[in-house]
């Protein structure tokens, strides 16, 4: 018993021990995510003045980076779902110090999700519009409600296992900032860790846990549908749904490696992120990374065979056209190879891996872009009379300014959010180390 | 069908063009001087005019504007302008046939035919006397014997003391009313009064009426003499409009009062039954602090 009491405290002094200092580091990245944000707010505002034309959107290619980057957030947010919900209901244990990292990557990015669908209307004034003018029958609307629901349920899905580790953070923080104590004691929702809270707290987050598996899978599913409702050369694919939450689950799986990475390195926390996690989530990217290329090889394979009309003039694009390139570099690089990689013991150790899912990751950003654009310029009717400018899409600095900052605010709302709260659940992970229920509750008195 | 043809042209010609209703001028057009001395062979009379205005607004209308002024559907030129004018026939029938940029080339179309546009084109801007034009009235008689589906048309002129004469060689059209204008019909050849001001059409099977099948025929004339004429008269030769089919049927396609049911009870479901799980457990969320505060009491 009081081994195990020792334990406990060890954990928690552990895990509180990054959240006392404000390091230089941190400091100064936090002061470079403010310019960039800073430097986006401003070609921001120029947009909303000047109008979409600002942008290489056209009449052809009518969707570009924004709703690239938009289909990435979606899909790196679904790393909530996935550790959190399917892992825990698999009984993973393994993955509970990571759960914390998943959510807050969930929730950041579907916050962005969400902001670059509102960047991409000329008259985001009028988004309410959707409310009360949309049409039931338009996957627009399904999205905008699952999106919304999504970062309901990733919002408290972060907080509720967060409550008891606040009123740890109440009790043991009291040298902290006025408003921190103050934001602790309000968020702690005076938990006194009784039987009954417990009770409460263990069916909500089982309650959200299931939850969030269906409008997880929704969510995705919608945003593919707003491709493949179309009857256009490349969306129009009835695997297009599981495609793109396969393909969710590779971007997610890297953003939580590189996380993991970071936080362990700045954090010191590597008794806790061990590299048997490492060595774990590189299987799991292995996994998803294979069912991906699965989907991959139908969903290029089956149309190459046929090689119809508008259908070739897109794969041809593709394969050995003006995206070939792009397309092969990011196949190979984001997919193929890291797969072989990560077949190897040695490329699943911290470090490696790290540098594998950063590849992953930006594959996966690139590959939404591949899905998206090149398939507008493959439309029913032949693009004819149109100034030159019409025929291809290259980003201008607007959107690109505009796109990284939104990158910059998902990263800022991860590292504020990591200051003030513990990385690695810390409740949670002292069950894991075969705590008691009642021991945990015991000290937390 | 002539009609759809027209419509669908005209929409896409909109679509292909409307991008490029830039506001500058055109660079000036010069036709080579031996073109400029080609004479026009046409007669400038009424069969021309009348050819050439149907050509018009069959295929100049639609960027060059009813009048002619370039004000369609896309920036044109103004073939009104006196610098247009001062050109020979010659000159505008070689820019026809070689066109330039948005302006198409006509080389298909038959000379006569160009002439007779060109005719038409000149007379647009002609600062005509103002000559009084006759009227004329436009009587409809419906053959209602069954099977047979004859409209006939007749013509009289109104004259000044009140009289009314059969007129003969007048053009006729006829039409069938849609929910928006008028559909052309029986429009495989002319039809021109005979001596006794009649001209007689077999109206087509086919055409979707009203609920109950009914149609409205348009008979009118559009003579330079005279001012426009025109009368309808109902028939029930159509074909019955099943319009609940259309409009009360529920369909994806259709506004939110025709969501289809299957897709108002998933989505309102789903919906209902995550938000009430979501609502559920921030209660649960408020039991916590309840607990708390009374503890903490
Ligand atoms: C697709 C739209 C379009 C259609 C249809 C079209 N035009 Fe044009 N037309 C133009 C444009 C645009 C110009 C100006 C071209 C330029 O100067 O570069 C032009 C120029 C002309 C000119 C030369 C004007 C000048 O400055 O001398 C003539 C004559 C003309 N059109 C007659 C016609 C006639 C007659 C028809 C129908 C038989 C016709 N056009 C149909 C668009 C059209």
């Amino acid at each position: 018993m009081t081994t195990e009491t020792k334990k406990f405290e060890q954990i928690r002094e552990d895990l509180i021990r990054p959240l006392h200092k404000n390091t230089f580091g941190n400091q100064v990245w936090i002061r470079v995510l403010i310019i960039m944000i800073l430097l986006a707010a401003f070609a921001y505002g120029h947009q909303l003045m000047t109008g979409l034309g600002l942008t290489a959107m056209r009449d052809y290619s009518s969707w570009g980076l924004y709703i690239a980057s938009f289909v990435f957030w979606v899909a790196v947010s679904l790393i909530g779902s996935l550790i959190s919900a399917v892992l825990k209901l698999l009984d993973q244990k393994w993955s509970t110090p990571l759960t914390r990292i998943s959510e807050l990557i969930a929730l950041a990015a579907i916050a962005m999700a969400g902001a670059t669908i509102v960047i991409d209307m000329g008259r985001p004034d009028r988004v309410l519009n959707i409310v009360l003018n949309g049409r039931l029958s338009s996957p627009i609307v399904w999205d905008f409600f699952v999106v919304n629901t999504y970062l309901v349920i990733s919002l408290i899905l972060l907080y509720l296992p967060l409550i008891p580790d606040i009123a740890i953070l109440r009790d043991r923080m009291t040298d902290a900032p006025k408003w921190q104590r103050k934001l602790y004691e309000v968020l702690a929702l005076n938990w006194q860790g009784t039987k009954e809270q417990w009770a409460l707290l263990k069916k909500s987050m089982k309650i959200m846990i299931i939850l969030i598996l269906p409008v997880a899978f929704s969510i995705h599913t919608v945003t593919s549908w707003l491709f493949a409702v179309n009857s256009r050369a490349g969306w129009h694919s009835t695997i297009f749904g599981p495609y793109f939450v396969a393909g969710a689950f590779v971007a997610g799986s890297a953003a939580v490696l590189i996380a993991m990475y970071v936080f362990r390195t700045r954090q010191k926390l590597q008794d806790y992120i061990t590299d048997d996690h490492f060595n774990k989530m590189g299987k799991l990217l292995f996994l998803t990374a294979m069912v991906y290329l699965y989907f991959n090889i139908n969903e290029y394979l089956v149309p190459g065979y046929a090689w119809s009309r508008l259908e070739g003039a897109h794969l041809h694009e593709l394969f050995f056209g003006q995206e070939a390139p792009s397309f092969w570099m990011t196949q190979i690089f984001g997919l193929v190879l890291p797969i072989i990689l990560l077949l190897f013991r040695p490329m699943r150790k911290p470090l490696p891996v790290f540098v594998i899912a950063i590849f992953v990751l930006i594959g996966a950003w690139a590959k939404r872009v591949l899905i998206v654009i090149p398939t507008q310029f493959h439309p029913q009717f032949p693009i004819q009379n149109v100034p030159e400018s019409f025929h291809h899409y290259v980003p201008t600095y607007t959107e690109l300014t505009i796109t990284l900052g939104t990158f910059a605010i998902a990263i800022l709302i991860i590292t504020l959010l990591v200051r003030v709260f513990p990385v690695v659940p810390i409740w949670e992970v002292a069950e894991e180390h075969e705590n008691h229920e009642a021991t945990a509750t015991k000290n937390i008195k | 069908m002539n009609l759809i043809y027209k419509t669908g042209a005209t929409i896409f010609l909109f679509l292909c063009t409307s991008f490029l209703a830039v506001s500058q001028d055109f660079p000036p057009w010069d036709a080579p001087e031996s073109a400029s001395k080609v004479q026009n062979p046409v007669e400038s009379n009424k069969e021309s005019l009348e050819a050439g205005k149907a050509f018009y607004n069959a295929a100049c209308k639609a960027c060059h504007g009813e009048k002619g002024r370039g004000d369609g559907l896309i920036k044109a030129a103004n073939l009104t302008t006196e610098k247009f004018l001062l050109q020979t026939d010659g000159a505008i029938f070689w820019k026809m046939q070689t066109g330039r940029g948005q302006m198409l080339s006509f080389k298909a179309s038959p000379p006569e035919q160009i002439w007779s546009v060109i005719n038409y084109v000149r007379n647009l801007s002609a600062k005509k006397a103002i000559i009084a034009k006759r009227n004329a009235i436009v009587q409809l008689a419906i053959n209602k014997q069954s099977g047979s589906k004859e409209v006939t048309a007749k013509i009289l002129e109104l004259t000044s003391d009140k009289q009314q004469v059969p007129l003969e060689n007048i053009k006729v059209s006829f039409f069938a009313k849609r929910y928006f204008g008028n559909m052309a019909v029986a429009v495989d050849a002319p039809h021109s009064t005979d001596a006794n001001g009649e001209t007689t059409i077999t109206f087509p099977d086919g055409i979707i009426g009203d609920e109950n099948g009914a149609l409205t025929i348009v008979a009118s004339i559009d003579d330079m003499d005279f001012n426009p004429a025109e009368t309808s008269e109902q028939v029930s030769w159509g074909l019955e409009n099943p319009k609940n089919y259309w409009t009360e049927r529920r369909s994806l396609w259709k506004n939110n009062d025709y969501v289809p049911i299957w897709l108002l009870i998933t989505f309102a479901g789903g919906a209902i039954t995550v938000w009430s799980f979501i609502i559920y457990v921030m209660f649960q969320i408020m039991k916590i602090k309840l607990i708390g505060d009374k503890l903490k009491k």
